[in-house]
């Protein structure tokens, strides 16, 4: 919508006025200005703009590739960006020889940045600081930092040794303490012979492999268990309505 | 309801006033017939034992916990309702079901049908619950206890639940189309979860619920997006449905009623208000050795429960250190108990209650 010169925001206003017009929205006062507007050039040439934009929108068949030349020179367009930010750097420090980095270096630039490619590709495309070795490392000390966590929490989520189903589910969150309350009943509580790990999250989403063994016997409290009256109109649906996602 | 009692006792009356001879019952017989059909026709079309108790509005204001429990509880057996029903938890999960409910003849038949994630539909005909599973092509037929049954329990009366929970109206709001009252039910310790309940002005059924931690924040909301007063088929068409499982694998599942002190295990109750609503397990031995056996008893204060599920504790199948979650508002815990006993707790009650009731589990003793 980029219009030439300064006089043009009165233009731009009547660009906007005309589009809600072609969406039928436009309040009936505005409607003798925004056909005024369509009488002149520029109107026509938008009015033709904004209805070819919506039949391209809403029919698929229409809708034509672009064309190869476009692609071509935008690979060429990214090749030279890419280039002229290495440049711009002024930090490269070539530590080895170039070739033998590229096969080291491989996964830590696909870790740093995978960008799809206009073709839909998705050929790693090099990363500013690909020739410093430092963050290099850093990247891969990152992503493995990353997977322990991960390969943590699925280990101490995962209670009872609960074999990888394929049908394995994801819990909701885990617990957010109450810290008020576990304040005031842990000190009445006895010695509890448990020992139990407290999950503490704040309440976000977090997605967990969940034990199919409670999936069951959490079926069977919503069946057999919520039973008393206030949970008869909302614990019976609510057995039939809740379910983990993703299953 | 009330004439026709008046009836049926002025009939007796009269036929053990009238001869013992076979005319004379003949003509009573006939004339309860007569005055069977004379009453059925003054009720014009109405259900005998589908038709609810109306309250006036003094009357709302004057209802302790109790009682309005008891509403809800009637509007949800009795009314004849079919609607969209939404569960919501406060971690983002939402799930939904299409809800028929008919009441006919005191009797019920409903049908739930899971929106989201599995498809799955639940009919219900008084006690007799088929689930099925088209994806697995496969009936659980089971028999739950009627919901009418509760919370006449022993030891959930409106006392005590008056001593646990105060009930307050906050007013009116418009839900799903139709005119609510807002009921709020505080409990008087934080060892329950309150709740904020929207109910139907006219008929009482439960049009929204929130269930409310002691902080004030909303773990889980159910509530119909959209309700009619009426379903879009017959109770009979429903129970066709029902009872069609041609091409289906029917599993039937049995539960048998079972106690605690037969398994081997006590449980005192820690926490006030609650009481033991019933155990029971999946399968039967002719003798068991004690603590052998997958127990499930529930224990309710009349508003919400909890499921504790104990088995023998097996080093293969349990992990030393338990675990503790929720989902929306629905605690669980697991954790090894009485020495050799594995427990998961699993209620809508705050953590604390679950670790309450499990540390009060001991071994019987002999």
């Amino acid at each position: 919508m980029q219009m030439a010169g300064e006089t043009m925001n009165g233009d731009v206003v009547m660009r906007e006025q005309l589009s809600a017009f072609a969406d039928g929205e436009l309040v009936s006062a505005q409607c003798a200005q925004a056909m005024e507007f369509a009488d002149s050039d520029e109107g026509r040439a938008s009015w033709h703009e904004f209805h070819l934009i919506g039949d391209v929108l809403r029919s698929s068949e229409l809708a034509r590739p672009a064309s190869c030349d476009l692609v071509s020179r935008l690979r060429e367009q990214l090749a030279k960006e890419a280039g002229a930010a290495q440049l711009q750097r002024g930090e490269t420090v070539q530590i080895v020889v170039q070739q033998a980095e590229q096969i080291v270096v491989r996964p830590a630039a696909a870790a740093v940045g995978i960008s799809p490619r206009a073709d839909g590709g998705t050929e790693a495309v090099e990363a500013a600081n690909h020739d410093v070795f430092r963050w290099k490392m850093v990247a891969g000390f990152a992503s493995l930092a990353a997977v322990a966590t991960i390969g943590w929490n699925a280990y101490t989520g995962l209670s009872g040794g609960a074999a990888s189903q394929p049908g394995m589910q994801l819990a909701a969150a885990p617990v957010s303490v109450e810290s008020s309350v576990g304040a005031n009943v842990g000190s009445a509580a006895t010695a509890v012979a448990v020992n139990v790990p407290v999950q503490v999250s704040n309440g976000q989403q977090g997605i967990m492999i969940r034990d199919p063994r409670l999936d069951e016997l959490l079926a069977a409290h919503k069946q057999y268990g919520s039973t008393s009256a206030l949970q008869m109109p909302a614990g019976f649906l609510r057995n039939a309505t809740f379910e983990a996602p993703a299953r | 309801m009330q004439s026709a009692a008046r009836i049926i006792h002025w009939i007796t009356r009269w036929q053990t006033v009238a001869s013992i001879s076979a005319r004379g019952w003949c003509l009573s017989a006939l004339c309860i017939l007569q005055m069977g059909a004379v009453a059925q026709a003054a009720s014009a079309g109405e259900d005998h034992g589908c038709s609810m108790p109306t309250y006036s509005a003094e009357q709302l204001k004057k209802l302790d916990v109790y009682g309005w429990i008891e509403r809800m509880r009637h509007a949800t057996e009795l009314q004849t309702y079919s609607g969209t029903f939404v569960v919501m938890s406060s971690s983002g999960v939402m799930s939904s079901s299409r809800v028929w409910h008919v009441c006919k003849k005191n009797s019920q038949i409903e049908r739930i049908e899971a929106l989201s994630g599995t498809p799955r539909i639940v009919y219900r005909q008084n006690a007799d619950v088929r689930t099925f599973t088209p994806q697995e092509r496969v009936v659980r037929v089971e028999s739950r206890e009627m919901p009418s049954r509760l919370p006449r329990a022993q030891g959930i009366d409106a006392r005590s639940l008056a001593e646990h929970y105060v009930a307050q109206l906050n007013g009116q709001e418009r839900i799903a189309g139709r005119e609510a009252d807002v009921l709020q039910l505080r409990p008087s310790d934080a060892l329950r979860f309150g709740h904020r309940i929207w109910l139907d002005h006219q008929t009482g059924l439960v049009l929204k619920w929130q269930t409310i931690a002691p902080s004030g924040r909303v773990l889980e909301q159910a509530a119909f997006s959209d309700l009619t007063l009426s379903t879009p088929v017959s109770g009979e068409q429903i129970a066709a449905m029902m009872n069609d499982v041609v091409g289906y694998r029917v599993i039937r599942e049995r539960r048998w009623p079972s106690t605690l002190e037969s398994s081997g295990w006590q449980l005192p109750i820690p926490v006030g208000g609650f009481v033991l609503l019933n155990c029971a397990q999946k399968e039967k031995m002719a003798t068991q050795p004690p603590r052998t056996a997958k127990v499930q008893c529930v224990y309710s204060d009349g508003l919400t429960s909890i499921s504790v599920f104990i088995e023998p504790y097996r080093e293969d199948r349990h992990p030393y250190d338990g675990q503790e979650l929720r989902l929306g508002a629905t605690h669980t815990l697991s954790a090894r108990v009485a020495g050799d006993g594995w427990a998961t707790m699993v209620g809508e009650v705050p953590l604390a209650t679950l670790r309450l009731f499990a540390s009060a589990i001991k071994q019987t003793s002999y």
